[in-house]
């Protein structure tokens, strides 16, 4: 499964042309504020969905999302394309910061003495988010085995730590960090069967 | 504990890991290729998760405004074989996130030290030294406990940052290196049970002032 990985990149963005994304970050780099205000229209949807599903406060969703592109305006020399795609990129920058915040929040609710398994992950509310999960990625999804698939969620959408995965699923750890892997693989798997030429 | 770091490549994926895990995963990447490819390929389906919400109007202006305050960092010096990886959160417990800037390797104790406007302080403790350097540059703070006796049974090192306003944030539960982004505030070091508490028990037996 892992071999042949080389030369071969997954590329799951929809409607911006994956080489040009990467084109448009080469040329941010540069300090070219037109390809910064369209690598923000191609992506900016993507982050902006991403942090209000996990957080499910659009004022917070929206500073998560101000300070991933700020991150991106200033590091875009760092970017190699040679590590994965622009999207893949940026999504990281941003969905970092979103984790952070849900744990300082937990963390804090920890300090309150509230229970913070009540907050852990709730899973999206479905009024907050209007989100339009692409088809192929739903079906794909549907293709884990439910353990993949709820231990991908709660650590991609709940910003939990596969430890407090595991302790809330009551698995093993080894178990958890296994099927992460496994429902990612699977995931990528399939994602690319669909892309396939 | 050497051949289960490979099983973290999943988690790490899914940014599911705690500070030291991830100082712990990427030091790991930087000799591993087969772990490097497996990571791109993950995040790359991580990523598809990302559902599409537009951002809200206004959003993009102010961002475009904010970048002409912005400066942008140049590009690494030199080609370096270490792995640069994306992206960098603090995914430590209690830190808030205000002022994260993007590294594309967390680095090490070393490569802040050798920033241009590195500062460093080092303090004796009966346990042993302790370093903290700092540097706007990078944006970070790294704190050196590499050379503090063991914390004995049962118990270990925890870090804090004190707030200017007076309140513990905890940072990390390690004895080796922490790095985190730089902010103000006291730089403490206690010793707590195993696991780390949520709040201090004990007197820190070394801080260090950052303004």
């Amino acid at each position: 499964m892992l071999g042949g990985m080389e030369g071969r990149r997954l590329r799951l963005v929809r409607d911006l042309d994956a080489a040009s994304a990467e084109r448009l970050l080469a040329r941010v780099a540069r300090g070219d504020q037109t390809a910064f205000r369209a690598l923000f229209d191609a992506l900016s949807g993507s982050v902006y969905g991403m942090a209000l599903r996990m957080l499910r406060d659009s004022g917070l969703a929206e500073d998560i999302t101000q300070d991933a592109f700020l991150d991106v305006w200033r590091r875009a020399a760092h970017y190699d394309v040679a590590r994965g795609s622009a999207r893949s990129w940026v999504l990281t920058i941003a969905h970092r910061r979103a984790v952070d915040v849900i744990r300082s929040r937990e963390a804090a609710r920890a300090r309150e003495r509230r229970s913070a398994e009540a907050e852990a992950v709730d899973g999206p509310e479905e009024s907050v988010v209007s989100a339009d999960v692409r088809r192929e990625v739903q079906k794909c999804l549907d293709a884990l085995t439910p353990l993949q698939r709820e231990s991908v969620e709660l650590a991609y959408f709940g910003g939990c730590t596969y430890r407090q995965v595991a302790e809330r699923l009551d698995r093993p750890l080894p178990t958890i960090k296994t099927r992460m892997r496994d429902g990612l693989i699977r995931l990528r798997d399939c994602l690319e069967a669909r892309h396939a030429v | 504990m050497r051949s289960d770091v490979h099983d973290l490549a999943g988690p790490y994926a899914l940014d599911a890991v705690d500070a030291d895990e991830r100082i712990l995963f990427e030091d790991h990447l930087d000799s591993c290729r087969v772990c490097r490819d497996e990571v791109i390929g993950l995040r790359e389906a991580a990523a598809a998760l990302a559902t599409d919400v537009p951002a809200p109007n206004g959003l993009a202006t102010r961002v475009m405004a904010q970048t002409l305050a912005t400066p942008q960092v140049s590009a690494p010096r030199g080609v370096s074989r270490r792995w640069f990886l994306v992206g960098a959160a603090a995914a430590i417990a209690g830190v808030a996130i205000g002022g994260w800037h993007l590294r594309t390797r967390e680095p090490t104790f070393s490569a802040v030290l050798a920033a241009d406007d590195a500062q460093v302080q080092v303090q004796a403790t009966e346990s042993g030294p302790v370093r903290l350097v700092s540097s706007a540059e990078l944006d970070r703070i790294a704190v050196d406990l590499r050379r503090l006796r063991p914390a004995g049974k049962g118990r270990t090192y925890q870090t804090w940052r004190v707030t200017p306003a007076g309140k513990p944030e905890p940072l990390a539960v390690a004895q080796t290196v922490i790095v985190v982004p730089r902010r103000p505030g006291t730089f403490a070091v206690t010793v707590e049970p195993i696991g780390g508490s949520p709040v201090p028990t004990t007197e820190p037996f070394v801080a260090f002032v950052v303004g």
